[in-house]
């Protein structure tokens, strides 16, 4: 048996073996290519364009002029003030930068979801960043869609560099937007757009046509704030493994041993949630959870997990457990689920 | 078009950042120079994880310690073996124990560490991550570019196999 704390204590000694096996940072010595070094410096965000700098230091000039020029209509004036505090476009030949000039505004915790994607596509990973999420979605050829949204501040910023891009103004859910197409089949394009209830970026970068672009941005849509929850009890000898978040819920993954998995997982959806599994002959007949309609499904083997379901109609949320346990403790773990917030 | 994401939010973590690579890249291109024996891609390679490491710096406390040295230098040995597999086009799970990483001196192991230092680079990776570094399987399926499902998968079989040397070795 070994455990974790045993695991982590040899593998703080792996580690120091392992820097001692290498040369010390400053004896390696490499002349990096220009490319290299290029890409990097994009990586840090100042992206080395021979020029720009001086370009984006006039433009900075430039605006610091006219903001001078127009304080004092701005103190009187909130349609002049809201026509130049916001998202900002600026461009350098083929580079583009996307920031918030003027006091960031406080969007609270609004969240986007996609209600549309191409046909194909599936979500790959939905990972929270600062003031957003990004999402991926990819499909059986390797072609990606990246999703993602910013709240207003100093730090926002998007990068985006496209030669040959063609720019058209769009309105998507009567806000303004700009899709940003390629001469080249194989490059993506890009749509951006700003929610004005909210002050948040959006954008979506993908191998889709304009109006495919156009499509998905009109189906995201705010994301209702949902309840989260947790397994308030759990049979013996189950170990939590993982916890993952999905598109409006969690699934929660258990290991006994090395073999038997469990899995709790949950979603809620305004259109109505769905769980499916897979199994041959399972018997069926419905109960209830703290009063909520349900459904248990045995196994006939005792190989196989035991499945219950419930659903709170209220809320749109759909659950669901399985492990290889009783009914008594199916329903045991469902009647103790609980709400995180 | 190439789209930048705004991964590293704050001018302190740009700072960390920028002390990290200027820290550390002459090594990260020796480790992946050392498994793939072409500049073009070991400059990939190392591209590749600084990538990573920007997505992680926040992860990262202080640029100039061991910790740091071993993470920078697990996730480009990751990269690099990576970049070596597409290049062979073999992508079968016998490759976990063809493709050399960094090769490990561990006459002063004893135990458990000693087992664990003959693990197959990938799964010396995941536990190094997960066990020394402390990234939960969500966050290493990110930085190695895999599913949540394949890091826990790795994860167990890294373990796995762990078990099986400590037992060959007689450790347990």
């Amino acid at each position: 048996m070994i455990t974790d704390e045993m695991i982590s204590q040899a593998a703080g000694e792996l580690a120091y073996a392992m820097n001692k096996s290498l040369p010390e940072p400053g004896e390696c010595n490499h002349q990096f290519s220009a490319g290299f070094e290029r890409k990097i410096k994009r990586l840090m965000r100042r992206a080395d364009y021979p020029g720009m700098y001086r370009v984006f230091r006039a433009v900075a000039s430039i605006i610091l002029v006219i903001s001078i020029g127009f304080a004092s209509l701005l103190a009187i004036s909130p349609e002049a003030r809201a026509a130049v505090f916001g998202w900002v476009r600026r461009q350098y030949e083929s580079f583009y930068e996307f920031y918030f000039e003027g006091e960031p505004e406080v969007s609270g915790e609004v969240r986007y979801c996609p209600q549309w994607i191409p046909e194909g596509y599936e979500l790959e990973s939905a990972q929270e960043i600062v003031g957003g999420e990004r999402y991926i979605y990819s499909n059986k050829n390797g072609q990606s869609i990246l999703f993602s949204y910013m709240s207003a501040s100093e730090s926002s910023k998007l990068y985006a560099e496209g030669a040959g891009c063609t720019q058209f103004d769009v309105e998507i859910n009567g806000n303004h937007g700009e899709v940003f197409t390629s001469d080249n089949p194989e490059e993506s394009n890009l749509i951006v757009w700003t929610d004005s209830e909210t002050g948040i970026l959006l954008y979506l970068n993908a191998i889709l046509d304009k109006d495919s672009l156009v499509t998905f941005a009109e189906n995201v849509m705010r994301k209702p704030n949902i309840p989260l929850y947790s397994p308030g009890w759990m049979p013996d000898g189950y170990e939590l493994i993982d916890q993952i978040e999905i598109e409006n819920g969690e699934v929660y993954i258990y290991f006994k041993g090395e073999e038997a998995v469990a899995q709790f997982s949950y979603s809620t959806a305004p259109s109505g949630a769905a769980v499916y599994f897979e199994g041959v002959d399972y018997e069926y007949h419905e109960i209830t959870v703290n009063g909520l309609p349900g459904e248990v499904y045995l196994s006939p083997s005792n190989e196989e997990s035991n499945v219950i379901e419930w659903w709170d109609e209220s809320g749109n949320t759909m659950f669901m457990f399985s492990a290889r346990v009783s009914e008594e403790d199916l329903i045991r773990f469902a009647e103790n689920i609980q709400v995180k917030k | 078009m190439f789209v930048y994401m705004m991964m590293i939010d704050s001018p302190e973590d740009q700072s960390k950042f920028e002390k990290v690579y200027l820290q550390y890249k002459g090594l990260m291109y020796y480790v992946a120079y050392d498994i793939l024996g072409n500049e073009q891609d070991a400059e990939d390679a190392v591209h590749n994880a600084f990538v990573k490491i920007a997505e992680n710096i926040q992860k990262i406390y202080e640029p100039m310690c061991p910790k740091t040295k071993n993470f920078v230098v697990t996730i480009v040995e990751h990269k690099a073996i990576d970049l070596y597999r597409a290049n062979q086009k073999r992508k079968t799970v016998e490759y976990l124990d063809e493709v050399g990483g960094i090769s490990v001196d561990a006459q002063d192991l004893h135990g458990l560490a000693y087992c664990m230092a003959k693990l197959p680079p990938r799964y010396r990776q995941i536990i190094l991550l997960k066990y020394h570094h402390g990234f939960t399987c969500r966050e290493i399926a990110k930085q190695l570019d895999m599913t949540e499902a394949n890091a826990i998968k790795l994860d167990q079989r890294a373990k796995n196999k762990l078990l099986k040397i400590c037992e060959e070795e007689g450790v347990l």
